[in-house]
């Protein structure tokens, strides 16, 4: 395919992207911004997927068999402790407005500007060869791809596309000074990239299985024997080595680190990282086996294992998937590029070059634009750089070799990163001497046996050792033999790294400052709102001294709606003159780490403060003092939380009173209603009798019987009002003495004999038990009985039958009665034992007795600590049964408010 | 001409005296023990005037009320609540149900007489 027109399309492609990290941008000024979703976010953690991923997994395959699985395996391991640690991560950086990993080391150890010089030297050293790589990967994708030579321009592509990501870096980022602000443009433009060059490789892939091959089995099944051998071997020590390296820079390096800490909105998007992205590592992975398999069938010993994604489908003739999987490889390439330049030079610029230039010059000398001047000329640097290693160095190596010493590189922030989360008294000197020491080792181990193999160094070093010194050999310290030069060199740097951190912190120890951030650290406190006070500092500050270096670094306009939401959080106006509040200091240089980083803000505020060394012993008072008044704060919202609970009980049982109250009233207002249906009789007969004096005698006698019926009906009602209420009020106590229920039951049936022959009931008594003795009150168990049987008697049809029986059931008597009457229909089953038991729905049916037969005789049973209950049929009849105990325990006291 | 009044109640002994009352004026009685039957006879012999208890079974006094005012044919009929339902907001719902009168029991037949013969005149 024409050069041209390859790099025409690449061109093309970035213009995409460039028009994506736009409208991105436009939405997120809009307020819709994608950063929110945690897809985007996920996907764009896929940048961990570089060139390295797309072409030379393929190459790791073919010469060391399944080990180029350990890169993906470790950050699938490491998934579940991402909420763990990430998340915390997370939290203190965005409390304490932090922006790299060099700002994330070095507050805890105090702001040190050593540990932030430090962590960004060793960054760009293990990183601009990570980035060549990419460089070199896009050069020999071109080449392959675009073979007929287009001259001078050929062979330097490289650079071409070093200078278009440099443009692309720098239109979209690095517009305010203000670091924490989010790249929503930039993150969404990483997205796309991560889906295309997914898309691609699984394209690619499945043509190669599917269509060059017959599916997976088929392509198995035809390995070369030699190949076989090496899939089916695993180097066990060489494994765990990978596995960890991969864990720590999935974590740890720099373009990581932003993606996943700087550029989060919402630590909950952590939970939806924890499922996508190890199921995007396992896409990207399906088919790198297959490919690996065809490209050694087919193009073994003609091209660099490392391309055959690519010369794969040229080979056969497919241009337009070859074009397809050129581009997939280009936006693997160009995210890793784009991402990693900006974190170092984030890093470059806010832990390296600002806080050396406040150090060594005035502070005066920065301000917003040249911070802005100096982030871009890092981006620049950066790239060049890289562009050099790449020139001059890379090719010599296979991507994955020089990927895996940057992993390696990396792997040495893990113990101090731990470390400061994990272990409180680690000190600065320790973090300090862990970093050389894993560096110096690193570098000796790993990248001069690299030096030595371009010839900068004298080969009898690898054999002899240098100057003759055996021990020294750079592949084998101390005599070690292992293989894999990365495993040696991993092991020893990381023995050393932590060697060197455990002895420096038992000979030193931590300054106030120190523990103070240690604490802070390790989580003692809520990161979230107050930590303004949590953070001890003690000085002197004169206030337009504050303002003026606000303004210098953040704008007017900035620095004024600072001031203002400070002022509003704490509710008082901050002081226009003299000294300047601790706090408001605290928070100043928060603000200034967000935009130049946490040294310089260190180092700025140093400047324009005397500031008071504060002993380790005052701040630890000072925090305990803080703790205090959260631990007293935690026991005053555990006492209003019980005095919540208290109010809500009161509420109910208030609401049980009231709707006592409304119950009685309700009780007050039926029974007065009924009174009145009598006394309406009364008074119309009584008036017509006064008034007809003509009246027969007949007539005369019906009236007055119906007045003294009607009276009695009256008197009725009252006494089972007083009744009831002495019965519910527990005025009354049962006389028991031990009966026999037989008695009580021919009592009654006795006393309704006469009412039962005239309508011609028959009674049918059933006594399935001979024990009848019980212990009850016999007045009132005769009170429920003739109860019951005239409920019976009335709602039998004439010439019908009643049931009377009793029968044992464990320590119970079980008492029946029952007629073949019309029945109850479901509703009034449900309130048949309620006073008037249609009290509540007033305008309803009328009952023929008073309405409260049936609620006193479930209050006599309940207080002999007894049951009743019925069961009807429409049309069939009904039967109510009560139970009584045999034995009773003493005296059942039946509340008022258990029946509720 | 003859009145035709409907006395439309539960209790026994309260349709006892009220048909005492209205046969002594002369007119002719019918009697209802629920709503249902009241309907019935309201369509069948399209009284002059209701006495009407609220609280009945099946169909209540204020649905016969309303039923009478929304049918055409009988809807001019006077209405006489009777009700044991003595309280305001009782009574006003009998007015604004479109009762011509409301009246508590216990009642004076004097009254209640009185006030018949003024709604039949």
């Amino acid at each position: 395919m024409n050069y041209w027109v390859v790099l025409s399309i690449s061109a093309c492609y970035l213009g995409i992207l460039s028009f994506v990290a736009y409208y991105a941008d436009k939405r997120a000024k809009a307020g819709k911004t994608w950063l929110n979703n945690p897809y985007v976010y996920g996907l764009s953690l896929a940048v961990y997927c570089t060139a390295w991923t797309y072409y030379g997994s393929v190459g790791k395959a073919v010469t060391d068999g399944l080990s180029f699985l350990t890169i993906y395996l470790g950050p699938v391991i490491s998934m579940p402790l991402w909420w763990l640690l990430m998340r915390r991560i997370i939290r203190i950086s965005n409390a304490l407005r932090l922006t790299t990993l060099a700002d994330f080391i070095a507050t805890r150890f105090g702001k040190s500007l050593t540990l932030s010089v430090l962590v960004t030297l060793l960054s760009v050293l293990g990183v601009v060869p990570y980035i060549s790589i990419q460089l070199k990967a896009i050069n020999s994708s071109l080449s392959v791809i675009a073979h007929e030579n287009s001259g001078y321009l050929m062979n330097n592509s490289a650079f071409l596309v070093t200078f278009l990501l440099a443009g692309f870096i720098l239109i979209f980022t690095f517009r305010t000074v203000d670091s924490t602000q989010k790249h929503h443009g930039l993150v969404a433009a990483i997205a796309l990239e991560s889906l295309v060059k997914l898309v691609a490789f699984l394209l690619v892939g499945s043509f190669i299985t599917f269509f060059l091959y017959d599916g997976f089995v088929d392509i198995f099944q035809k390995v070369k024997p030699e190949q076989l051998l090496k899939y089916e071997s695993i180097d066990g020590s060489g494994w765990t080595v990978m596995l960890f390296l991969s864990m720590s820079a999935v974590l740890f390096l720099p373009r990581q680190f932003h993606v996943i800490v700087s550029e989060n909105t919402n630590p909950n998007h952590l939970k939806t990282v924890m499922w996508l992205f190890p199921a995007y590592l396992l896409a990207i992975n399906l088919f790198v086996i297959p490919v690996a398999i065809g490209g050694e069938n087919v193009l073994s010993g003609m091209v660099d294992p490392d391309m055959y994604l690519l010369a794969l489908p040229l080979h056969v003739g497919e241009t337009t998937l070859a074009l397809m999987t050129y581009l997939g490889g280009f936006s693997a390439a160009t995210g890793m590029i784009i991402v990693s330049t900006i974190a170092l030079s984030m890093m470059v610029s806010n832990n390296l070059v600002i806080p050396l230039i406040i150090k060594n010059y005035d502070s005066n000398k920065i301000n917003q634009e040249k911070a802005l001047i100096i982030r871009r000329v890092s981006v620049m640097v950066i790239l060049m750089l890289s562009f050099l290693y790449f020139k001059f160095v890379a090719d010599r190596f296979s991507l994955v070799y020089i990927g895996l010493i940057s992993f390696a590189a990396v792997a040495q922030f893990t113990p101090t990163v731990m470390a400061a989360l994990f272990w409180k008294d680690v000190t600065k000197r320790g973090a300090i001497w862990s970093l050389l020491a894993g560096f110096t080792v690193w570098f000796y181990t790993l990248v001069i046996p690299s030096c030595i193999e371009v010839g900068l160094l004298p080969e009898s070093w690898l054999t002899e050792g240098p100057l003759g010194m055996v021990w020294l050999k750079p592949e084998a310290l101390l005599g070690m033999q292992v293989a894999d030069p990365i495993v040696h060199g991993t092991f020893w740097a990381l023995f050393f790294n932590m060697l060197f951190m455990v002895i420096g912190t038992l000979i030193t120890s931590q300054t106030g400052k120190e523990r103070n951030m240690a604490d802070f650290y390790s989580g003692s406190y809520q990161y979230a709102s107050d930590f303004d006070d949590q953070l001890v500092w003690r000085g002197h500050m004169i206030h337009q001294d504050l303002i003026r270096v606000l303004q210098n670094i953040l704008g007017n306009e900035k620095t004024k709606y600072e001031v203002g939401s400070f002022s509003k959080k704490f509710g008082r106006p901050i002081e226009q003159e003299g000294e300047v509040s601790p706090q408001f200091v605290s928070h100043a240089e928060r603000l200034l780490t967000g935009a130049i980083g946490a040294s310089s803000a260190r180092l700025l505020i140093a400047s324009i403060s005397k500031e008071e060394e504060i002993e380790l012993s005052e701040v630890l008072a000072i925090l305990k003092e803080n703790q205090e008044i959260t631990r007293l704060n935690h026991q005053l919202s555990a006492k209003s939380l019980e005095l919540r609970k208290q109010t809500k009980a009161l509420e109910q049982a208030n609401a049980r009173l009231m709707n006592l109250d409304e119950e009685k009233d309700e009780f007050i207002s039926t029974v007065t209603h009924e009174m009145r249906t009598p006394l309406t009789s009364i008074r119309s007969i009584s008036e017509i009798l006064f008034d007809n004096p003509d009246l027969t005698m007949d007539e005369r006698e019906h009236f007055l019987g119906t007045v003294v019926k009607e009276t009695e009906r009256m008197t009725r009602l009252i006494n089972q009002v007083l009744d009831l209420e002495k019965l519910e009020s527990g005025k009354t106590t049962l006389r028991l003495e031990e009966m026999s229920l037989s008695e009580v039951i021919e009592t009654c049936s006795y006393n309704f004999k006469g009412l039962m022959n005239e309508r011609q009931i028959r009674l049918k008594k059933v006594l399935l038990t001979k024990d009848l003795e019980i212990m009850a009150d016999r007045d009132r168990l005769a009170q429920v009985m003739t109860n019951l049987f005239s409920n019976a008697v009335k709602y039998s049809p004439v010439g019908g039958e009643l049931e009377v029986g009793v029968k044992s059931i464990a320590d119970e008597l079980v008492i029946w009665v029952k007629d073949y009457g019309k029945g109850i229909d479901q509703d009034s089953i449900q309130r048949i034992f309620d006073k008037f038991y249609q009290g509540r729905d007033q305008t309803r049916k009328k009952t023929k007795g008073t309405g409260l037969g049936l609620s006193i005789t479930k209050r006599i049973i309940h207080m002999h600590g007894g049951e009743i209950w019925v069961d009807s049929k429409v049309g069939l009849g009904t039967t109510f049964y009560f139970s009584l105990p045999v034995k009773p325990v003493h005296q059942v006291q039946v509340s008022e408010i258990d029946d509720i | 001409m003859t009145y035709k009044v409907l006395i439309v109640d539960d209790e026994p002994n309260i349709l006892l005296s009220l048909e005492f009352l209205m046969k002594k004026k002369g007119f002719d009685i019918f009697v209802a023990r629920d709503g249902r039957e009241a309907m019935e006879i309201v369509k069948k012999n399209i009284p002059d005037l209701i006495i009407l208890d609220i609280m009945m079974p099946e169909v209540d006094g204020y649905e016969v009320c309303q039923r009478i005012r929304s049918d055409g044919e009988v809807s001019h009929m006077k209405i006489v609540f009777l009700s044991a339902k003595v309280m305001k907001d009782d009574v006003k719902k009998g007015y604004e149900m479109g009762a011509d009168l409301y009246i508590t029991k216990p009642f004076s037949t004097r009254k209640l007489m009185k006030q018949v013969d003024e709604l039949l005149n």
